[in-house]
């Protein structure tokens, strides 16, 4: 082999480490403008039911196998969810989420990813999870003060009826 | 269209082929060895992840710490080896990519070579899960990224009722429980990568999975040095209330995370899906013509299994005789599947010799469409057509340079499927009817489409290997050049100077004719 294959292998190795070296780590992606804040409404809700539960008769009891037999008849569709979010009074977003489930008796989940600028905001939020209610049954109005890259976490929890921040 | 895309990315692989020729010589052309390469990152994965996995500390505040702990305090060694982790996976991926790749454009994944590609595309996705993984295990930035996005692309298929993102929402909400399954997903899943890799290699004969020695030591070295001198680095601690911003990625196992930024999920499911289907489904789309499978003829098979040793793709087996044959227990038996139609059987069995003296003749395994009766026919055609001195028959595959290109004054050209398929006999039956000369050529070696065709010519002519080329054949009248596609004018040149350096008929030189005297010869190029 000549001096000359040698250096060429040299070359060929180090064209190699610098294509491996480069791609493992560059170009840098931003995935995110420094001054910008993330916010995660997410939460995972089950509506009210669709229908209310209601007694059985005697007369239908009757007319069920006997292993079946439940006083109470409660249809099991559920309410969608409606989400209503405002920053500085401008609606950014707004959706009904279905119920899950095959019969549509499960939570509705959500998860959404909001970009906003960093800096104090009024946040409004806005849902209702009974189709037979008018207007919002759970709200919140708050100030918040978002600092750059921030991921604010919007939850909901069901059993105390609130939206919480984190 | 397909056709030419094919095309031109094989032309640009052979461009790349002769530069890493002239460099490595084509023993060592990395290019030959992109499979094995594979094989070999994986080798450096295994004893440097398990090093690393010493120091490791499984759990959401340990891990990050742990890695810092080797990458700043033991980096001459423990950093070292994260570093070389890192980046044999990147190689690994690499080299898996261009061998792919490679097996694309020169058609090497269709008709029965379907089982090497299919197998091959899963393990591509266990890959990229074993280098995502592992990014997500150090758990920083970048990990924590990693971990969002990856959860929230899983969360868009319908099948997933909860959302598995609201796992990572907040720094309380991640558990080391979940680290320590990540660790049995990273380490059981590369045990299924090895095995995934073996039944790869499954379907081949005498399947290489190790580079050569100084190609392995040149890659390991060259990694070592990258290491040394970018050592691989963990970006800040992962922050589930904080975002991270600029990511130094991996593009090698990352490209399709920033596709999410610009293209709805569903588009993103579309083209990684996809287009892993798409892959999968390669070979059937279209699928190749059936082709002629090879046929075993009992009258000339005695069951001497050599048909069963050189066949490249396992497609022939010895079973128990059918015909109840008084001395022969076994005959040869051609599993369809298998069989590309290589002819190498029919070189490889020693009843392929063009001197019996029968009107139809056959031997004990053939291809039906292109026989020895053909083979025989032609040659005498061939050397009939030539006259004056220097008449050269030229043995060739369809793989390699064009033969019609080679059909120069005194020169007569003949294509098989692979020059595997050439009984050795037929170079002293082509000497014996008139041919001054026989030239073989063929694919480059270590590129050869049909694997170890060429070697076994070699092997063939060198007396190591049966049916050997007959003792009393002059040596000086043979020779090799193993050529790619685009290196028509060397061969040519090749011929032109076998031709005047033929010795004057009727010249007999004892030690000539004697096998196994042939000098150490270039890969390429040889004369017995």
């Amino acid at each position: 082999m000549k001096l000359g294959q040698y250096l060429g292998q040299a070359v060929m190795y180090g064209l190699f480490i610098a294509f491996i070296g480069y791609f493992a780590s560059s170009p840098a992606y931003t995935f995110m403008e420094p001054d910008v804040a993330l916010v995660k409404l997410t939460f995972s809700h089950a509506g009210k039911r669709m229908q209310p539960c209601r007694e059985r008769t005697a007369e239908e009891l009757a007319a069920m196998p006997s292993h079946l037999r439940k006083k109470k008849d409660c249809p099991r569709g559920r309410s969608p969810l409606d989400v209503e979010m405002e920053l500085d009074s401008q609606l950014i977003y707004r959706a009904t989420m279905a119920p899950g489930g095959m019969s549509q008796d499960l939570a509705s989940p959500i998860y959404e990813r909001i970009r906003l600028p960093a800096g104090e905001h009024r946040l409004q939020l806005r849902m209702r999870d009974d189709i037979h209610t008018e207007g919002f049954n759970y709200t919140l109005d708050e100030i918040v003060t978002l600092r750059p890259a921030q991921i604010l976490v919007i939850d909901f929890d069901s059993e105390h009826g609130k939206f919480q921040l984190e | 269209m397909l056709r030419l895309v094919k095309q031109a990315g094989h032309r640009m692989f052979l461009l790349a082929d002769k530069s890493a020729n002239a460099v490595f010589g084509t023993a060592w052309n990395p290019l030959y060895h992109l499979g094995t390469l594979s094989f070999f990152f994986f080798y450096i994965l295994l004893i440097t992840g398990i090093y690393v996995y010493v120091f490791f500390e499984t759990g959401v505040a340990t891990s990050y710490q742990s890695v810092e702990y080797m990458t700043h305090e033991q980096w001459y060694l423990g950093g070292v080896m994260r570093s070389l982790h890192r980046y044999a996976s990147d190689a690994m991926l690499a080299t898996m990519i261009l061998h792919l790749l490679r097996g694309f454009v020169s058609d090497r994944y269709r008709g029965s070579r379907w089982f090497s590609w299919s197998t091959g595309v899963p393990m591509l996705v266990m890959v990229f899960i074993l280098g995502l993984t592992g990014y997500w295990l150090v758990w920083d930035q970048l990990g924590q990224f990693i971990a969002v996005r990856t959860l929230e692309m899983i969360d868009w298929l319908p099948i997933i009722a909860e959302p598995t993102a609201r796992n990572f929402l907040t720094n309380t909400s991640v558990t080391d429980l979940f680290f320590r399954l990540l660790v049995v997903v990273h380490l059981g899943l590369s045990v299924f990568l090895l095995a995934g890799m073996l039944l790869h290699v499954n379907r081949l004969n005498e399947a290489k999975i190790n580079p050569p020695l100084v190609l392995g030591s040149g890659v390991t070295l060259a990694l070592l040095v990258l290491s040394m001198i970018k050592p691989a680095l963990s970006h800040a601690p992962g922050d589930l209330s904080t975002s991270p911003t600029v990511l130094n990625m991996d593009w090698f196992y990352m490209f399709f995370y920033p596709l999410m930024d610009i293209w709805p999920m569903g588009a993103v499911w579309a083209f990684v899906a996809g287009g892993l289907l798409l892959l999968f489904f390669l070979p059937w789309l279209p699928p190749q013509k059936p082709e002629h499978i090879a046929e075993v003829y009992l009258d000339d098979c005695s069951g001497c299994n050599l048909c069963v040793q050189d066949c490249p793709y396992e497609a022939i087996r010895l079973q128990p005789r059918s015909d109840g044959h008084p001395r022969f227990k076994e005959e040869a038996m051609v599993i369809a599947g298998n069989c590309v139609s290589c002819g190498i059987c029919a070189g490889s069995c020693p009843f392929s010799t063009p001197f019996r003296n029968k009107e139809e003749l056959r031997t004990g395994i053939d291809l039906p469409n292109r026989n020895i009766q053909h083979l025989r026919e032609e040659t005498t055609q061939a050397i009939a057509q030539l006259s004056g001195d220097g008449k050269v028959i030229v043995f060739g595959c369809d793989h390699g340079v064009r033969m019609k290109g080679l059909e120069l004054p005194g020169v007569a050209a003949i294509s098989l499927p692979c020059t595997g398929a050439l009984p050795p006999s037929f170079v002293d039956f082509a000497l014996k009817n008139g041919a001054d000369g026989v030239f073989l050529t063929g694919c480059r070696m270590g590129d050869c489409y049909h694997r170890p065709g060429n070697v076994w010519v070699e092997q063939r002519l060198a007396d190591e290997r049966k049916p050997q080329l007959h003792r009393s054949v002059d040596r000086r009248r043979v020779s090799w050049f193993w050529a790619a596609v685009s290196d028509e004018k060397l061969l040519i040149r090749g011929i032109e100077e076998f031709r005047q350096q033929l010795p004057a008929t009727g010249s007999s030189d004892p030690a000539a004719a004697k096998p196994g005297t042939a000098n150490r010869r270039p890969a390429n190029r040889g004369q017995q």
